[in-house]
């Protein structure tokens, strides 16, 4: 089965990757998706205790299986508004 | 009071959605919160609350020079609903409006508004800080912070499983 799969702040960074579609076996769920772009992009395991999930645009976890057609988002913690803090810059 | 008889919500574009407890946004151009509370305000309300978040030149002790926002713009906008839901409860309000602004941001422009309007003012203050508060846990916007000599990812305020009590 196919799945979009959409990458968001961070994790785009370090996949490189905006998007794409890709093809996976039937069963496959959101956490063992995220694994194997682990294993693509070794750096993204730095962020793996932190990103969060959603399919079809609502918050899911990593034991949901996936459906053909599904749109999956790889997010790292969110930073909107106007005064979060810069990594390392301590306030 | 505009309200879809399915879901109690309607998107209105693909980037605004309206319920009964007001009006989402995620924009690429400037924010006019004096416009939005203008259009938000009705003969019941005694009092508007704005608040305006705007980009500041330093990060810790480094000069920023400019920012950029995304979003996951969909569930930015469910999540932004969720929280002007929330805050029509729990405070009573007339209706809320967040608007946030994503793409290339310059030091004093408005990233984010949030308009409150109330019977009474003391509920308006009150969703108005909670709302913000909400906004930068739980809506999936992320900035990045360009600086002399690079750019980085602002870390989050708030972890994942925020969010995913939330919904």
């Amino acid at each position: 089965m196919r799945v979009k799969v959409l990458f968001f702040g961070l994790v785009r960074g370090v996949a490189g990757l905006a998007d794409e579609e890709v093809e996976v076996p039937g069963g496959t769920t959101v956490g063992g998706l995220w694994g194997g772009y682990e294993r693509r992009f070794p750096r993204l395991r730095e962020a793996a205790g932190s990103v969060f999930f959603a399919v079809n645009q609502e918050v899911a976890d990593r034991a949901q299986a996936l459906k053909d057609g599904d749109e999956v988002a790889f997010m790292p913690p969110v930073s909107g508004g106007c005064a979060a803090r810069a990594p390392a810059a301590g306030g | 009071m505009r309200r879809s008889s399915a879901g109690g919500w309607r998107l209105t574009d693909k980037l605004k959605m309206e319920t009964c407890d007001g009006q989402f946004e995620i924009t690429r151009q400037p924010i006019a919160s004096r416009e939005i509370a203008e259009r938000l305000k009705a003969p019941r309300d005694g009092a508007v609350v704005v608040f305006e978040g705007i980009v500041r030149d330093h990060s810790g002790d480094r000069r920023t020079l400019y920012l950029e926002y995304e979003a996951y713009e969909p569930l930015a906008l469910r999540q932004m609903a969720e929280i002007g839901r929330q805050a029509r409860e729990r405070f009573g309000i007339d209706r809320v409006a967040m608007v946030h602004r994503i793409g290339r941001l310059e030091i004093g422009e408005v990233s984010v508004a949030i308009v409150v309007v109330s019977a009474h003012r003391r509920a308006a203050f009150e969703a108005c800080q909670y709302s913000i508060d909400r906004l930068k846990q739980v809506v999936p916007i992320w900035k990045k912070e360009f600086f002399e000599g690079g750019a980085v990812w602002a870390e989050g305020e708030a972890q994942s499983r925020v969010l995913a009590k939330m919904v």
